[in-house]
């Protein structure tokens, strides 16, 4: 299917998803900026990134050398440490070694951003896999995914965690499968020449049971 | 960009041309598990740095770069040496002409400082091709993932610089035997990512993540050194 039919996917996750989406080397995360972008312009809805560590200024540059233009201006961005702001930076959250603390950083900031918006809200979250790097202990592992368990069912909100396979892979504890534990739906991206091969791996939308298909990235340059 | 036109890339133009490719402020990770691949880079890159009058820094960790140049001298391909700017990180073997020292330092933030000093003598007019070898040799000394982790947001850090074409050379058969591999890390941070291994004579280059891909409709390319720089004839 042409990239701008996907919309009806985003259309079809309940809100108060946490959705994995997962993929390997590839510029799929770039592919997924755009489309997010873009139907957050075309439904109206807000786009709020999560952006850990720089990797929306990773995505976005990367990008800019594909030649695909991604218009950031009404973005909101949630950042967490990294020095290049991309997007309208609303709120900063200061990284902790002791997810204690993040964690409640976190959820202050966030739910300060929660109130100010008003209305559900498409969470794109880039970088997830540095918060996990940094952290020391297999409890604070844990820490980090209980919370992202708490916000399950949140109904502001349809949540996408960006995840590289390979890097969950590479990471000490049992991340990725937990994750997928956790999620409500996980879509697994496969990239070939000119796109991504899709696959809904679980759902708890009766509408993505079973989908799979093909998605095309042309027209990505207009 | 035109497709290409032959099966094999049997010239050194049709390789500077790929090369052109390449722009400041993107990063460029080429994952080496053919036998001379490093080689194959270091000729071709020089090449081009002599031939577009693009600047050559070489960020040499752990005597890598002259481990290249007598391999390719025992190939029989004459490197101009005066070409190469070296910035030499620990190691003792000094090749090209030396930009600069600067000892082993574990601290990858006292290592990034260090070398921004030193690379200051080449910036500011125009771009240049900043070449890193050796840096699995340098990760192998990581004690722990923090360690690792630094160093590898001091690499983030060079994506969308205006002046430095950065391209970084590692051996993946090394990478993958540390006790964590930052090569997936690594690959998510760079902006193309191609993989070189040996195919009987010829060396197959896998566009992993490349502009290339999209522009020439090509996932892989095929060289040959026989012919480009006339090696085992």
């Amino acid at each position: 299917m042409e990239w701008r039919r996907a919309f009806g996917i985003v259309d079809s996750i309940l809100e108060g998803e946490t959705v994995l989406v997962e993929y390997t080397t590839s510029y799929i995360p770039e592919f997924l900026l755009k489309f997010f972008v873009e139907y957050s312009k075309e439904r109206s809805v807000p786009l709020l990134i999560d952006d850990n560590f720089d990797s929306l200024h990773v995505v976005y540059t990367h990008a800019q050398f594909l030649g695909i233009d991604i218009d950031v201006d009404d973005v909101y961005v949630l950042k967490t440490g990294g020095k290049h702001d991309v997007g309208k930076v609303v709120e900063r959250v200061q990284f902790h070694p002791d997810p204690r603390v993040y964690l409640k950083n976190y959820i202050e900031a966030s739910s300060k951003l929660y109130e100010e918006i008003q209305r559900p809200l498409v969470n794109l979250v880039l970088g997830v896999h540095d918060i996990f790097l940094l952290v020391r202990e297999p409890v604070d592992v844990y820490r980090i995914i209980l919370n992202l368990q708490r916000f399950i069912g949140n109904r502001k909100r349809k949540a996408f965690y960006v995840i590289n396979k390979n890097i969950s892979n590479s990471l000490p504890g049992n991340l990725l499968p937990e994750l997928e534990r956790i999620a409500t739906t996980v879509i697994d991206l496969k990239h070939y020449h000119t796109g991504a091969e899709l696959k809904v791996k679980k759902t708890v939308s009766p509408k993505l049971l079973g989908l799979s298909g093909r998605i095309e990235a042309g027209g990505w340059k207009e | 960009m035109k497709p290409l036109q032959k099966p094999v890339i049997t010239s050194m133009d049709e390789i500077l041309d790929l090369i052109s490719h390449f722009e400041p402020g993107a990063i460029t990770l080429v994952e080496n598990s053919s036998s001379f691949g490093g080689e194959l880079v270091i000729s071709t890159l020089v090449e081009y740095s002599k031939k577009k009058a693009v600047p050559l820094v070489v960020e040499d960790i752990f005597d890598t770069l002259p481990l290249f140049l007598t391999h390719l001298k025992l190939l029989g391909t004459q490197i101009d040496e005066s070409q190469l700017k070296v910035i030499k990180v620990g190691g003792t073997q000094e090749v090209g002409n030396i930009l600069g020292r600067i000892s082993f330092e574990r601290d990858s933030y006292v290592y990034k400082s260090k070398l921004e000093e030193e690379l200051k003598k080449i910036r500011g007019k125009g771009p240049y091709i900043h070449l890193v070898v050796g840096l699995e040799r340098f990760l192998a000394f990581q004690r722990d993932l923090h360690g690792t982790y630094s160093f590898l947001s001091t690499i983030k850090e060079k994506l969308g610089d205006d002046e430095g074409i950065n391209i970084h050379l590692v051996e993946t058969s090394v990478l993958g035997n540390l006790e964590f591999n930052p090569l997936p890390i690594l690959e998510d941070i760079a902006t193309s990512v191609v993989e070189l291994e040996d195919n009987g004579d010829l060396m197959k280059v896998i566009l992993k993540k490349s502009v290339l891909t999209l522009l020439m409709n090509k996932g892989v390319i095929l060289i040959s050194p026989k012919e480009v720089l006339r090696w085992w004839v």
